[in-house]
């Protein structure tokens, strides 16, 4: 019950921050609008079998959400920087119910916004996610559940804020690197070996492969992978906690 | 009943806490007087469960100690309610937002929650703050809220730290009204300041700090009688009439009473309480006073007698 009471409260604290919601959604249609025409002609010469605009409306978008695990470390901190944190301790509550709770309200948070800014790339920018689009909301909530538990998982793991948001801040950009997010990464070599690594790679992949139509061979990859990792992080987070307690 | 026994908590070379041992009665209002940094909120900190102490103990009771064995932890933070030094409530959050989720950590819910949060918000004054998000109120104002968020839940023990530092009288003077009447609620309280005007207004039980240390504890009267054991009043004439010192001399408690050219001097026992009485010889004689100063100790006083510096240096 704690854990639901701590997930509302961090779906309702991230509705009280209009600022940090509008950016959110504002920020990912600008950019791929920006990549979109900047990149038209290399993607025409190149003939990838899709626009710049179409690649860019999917890893763009699977880079914001995966951005979105600085929110669900902001989740975990905001206690401290409110001083709340010293409330919550001396209430008869567990660390890992409330822990969970923001893990659970920031995966909400993040999935209901992924999916407004596909919604709204889809209809201001014309971007076709594919005829199934609950599949790509899908992979785009599996996708929030991982972006959730890495935030939280590193901000309980090394209990600072700037160590954590530091490490964050290296292993975001290169996992969208290598994931395609800011350019296609060669079905051949060393970055595509690399890729493998990368839970936004097979994202990407899944999310293209339904807006072209494909055979949808990735999605399977991507969903497993993104809970996967989801499940060793958190409970990487929760072993943490108990050794503490 | 709270009993602490030699609890201390040292950060690195700096022991923050020395060897404290108190007991807090069902009821009291007790008070941690002390200068900044003497080790009050380290204390607060160990009381409430957030800070382990480095040797000692820290024991709640179902009444008095002995009747039966110390309460569990999470017994424990069910019947504390704490309201900290520095303000810890949501920014974004209205009064009543920020109350319900606090109070809701304590299992309240449905129409228990709502109520028990417009009850604590009317203690508070804050009633009527509607929607408003709290970074939109005044200082006095978050300091009551801060205070709401600490007692929605109804606890048994209110653990106050500092919570009148930076704030305009009227909300100050709303606050100290506030903790009086949870002591009248039967509440255990413990307070903590350095203002020593609230301690001595409040208080019932006071407890000294310094450095680390608890230096005296007692009821004011008794910390009182540490340093003093008589009080003088000084009467000021308006001209130099005759004055039967004998006649003052026999009024209880009275040991001296002596006439400087305008000022009437007369030193009691602490405790004698017989300002009406000397008062009332003054009126008798037709003695016209202008001034009249007491030289009863004072917190402040005793502090000094104590440490050689003042609460605030």
């Amino acid at each position: 019950m704690v854990t639901l009471v701590f997930a509302r409260h961090q779906v309702q604290l991230f509705l009280k921050s209009p600022g940090v919601m509008a950016l959110f959604i504002v920020g990912p249609i600008f950019v791929i609008f920006v990549f979109g025409q900047a990149f038209t002609a290399i993607f025409a010469a190149g003939g990838q079998g899709f626009d710049a605009m179409q690649y860019f409306g999917v890893t763009l978008l699977t880079m914001a959400v995966f951005q979105g695990s600085f929110i669900a470390s902001w989740a975990v901190f905001k206690e401290r920087r409110s001083n709340t944190e010293v409330r919550l301790g001396v209430a008869p509550i567990g660390r890992l119910s409330a822990t969970l709770g923001a893990f659970l309200g920031s995966w909400l948070s993040l999935a209901a916004l992924g999916c407004a800014v596909m919604a709204l790339a889809s209809v201001l920018l014309s971007i076709d996610y594919g005829e199934r689009l609950w599949l790509s909301a899908l992979l785009i909530c599996a996708e929030a559940l991982l972006a959730a538990s890495l935030g939280v998982s590193l901000a309980v793991i090394f209990g600072e804020e700037r160590a954590a948001n530091g490490v964050m801040n290296a292993l975001v950009p290169a996992l969208v690197f290598i994931g395609g997010g800011y350019t296609i990464i060669p079905e051949s070599g060393f970055l595509h070996e690399l890729a493998r690594f990368s839970p936004l790679r097979w994202i990407n992949l899944a999310m293209l492969d339904l807006a072209m139509p494909g055979p949808g061979e990735y999605i399977a990859a991507a969903l497993t992978f993104s809970l996967a990792a989801s499940a060793a992080l958190m409970t990487l987070a929760c072993l943490r906690l108990w050794r503490k307690r | 009943m709270i009993e602490i026994r030699n609890a201390s908590k040292s950060f690195g070379p700096t022991m923050a806490v020395d060897n404290v041992s108190l007991t807090i009665r069902d009821g009291e209002l007790f008070g941690l007087l002390g200068p900044n940094g003497a080790g009050k909120s380290t204390l607060i900190r160990m009381i409430t469960g957030l800070l382990a102490q480095d040797g000692g103990s820290v024991s709640f009771f179902d009444g008095p100690a002995g009747t039966a064995g110390p309460l569990d932890a999470k017994a424990v933070k069910r019947m504390i309610g704490l309201v900290p030094q520095d303000l810890a409530f949501y920014q974004n959050y209205s009064a009543i937002e920020n109350v319900k989720f606090f109070a809701s950590l304590y299992g309240l819910r449905g129409k228990a929650l709502t109520e028990a949060a417009e009850a604590a918000l009317a203690f508070a004054g804050l009633s009527d703050t509607g929607k408003k998000p709290a970074k939109a109120f005044s200082g006095g104002m978050k300091r009551r809220l801060n205070i709401a968020c600490g007692i929605a839940h109804d606890p048994r023990v209110v653990i106050l730290d500092e919570p009148t530092v930076g704030i305009d009288p009227q909300s100050r003077n709303h606050i100290l009204r506030s903790v009086e009447e949870l002591r009248r609620r039967g509440r255990t309280i413990i307070y903590t300041t350095h203002y020593m005007e609230e301690a001595e207004n409040l208080c019932t039980e006071i407890a000294i700090m310094d450095k680390g240390k608890i230096i005296a504890q007692g009821s004011q009267e008794r910390l009182k009688l540490l340093i003093k054991d008589s009080s003088g009043v000084t009467f000021t004439l308006k001209r130099p009439d005759p004055v039967d010192l004998g006649a003052f001399k026999r009024i209880r408690g009275v040991t001296t009473a002596k006439l400087d050219e305008l000022r009437l001097c007369v030193t009691s026992e602490v405790g004698a309480t017989n300002l009406n009485e000397l008062t009332a010889e003054v009126n008798r004689q037709g003695l016209i006073v202008t001034d009249i100063e007491t030289d009863s100790p004072s917190l402040e006083t005793v502090f000094l007698s104590l440490t050689g510096r003042s609460l605030r240096d």
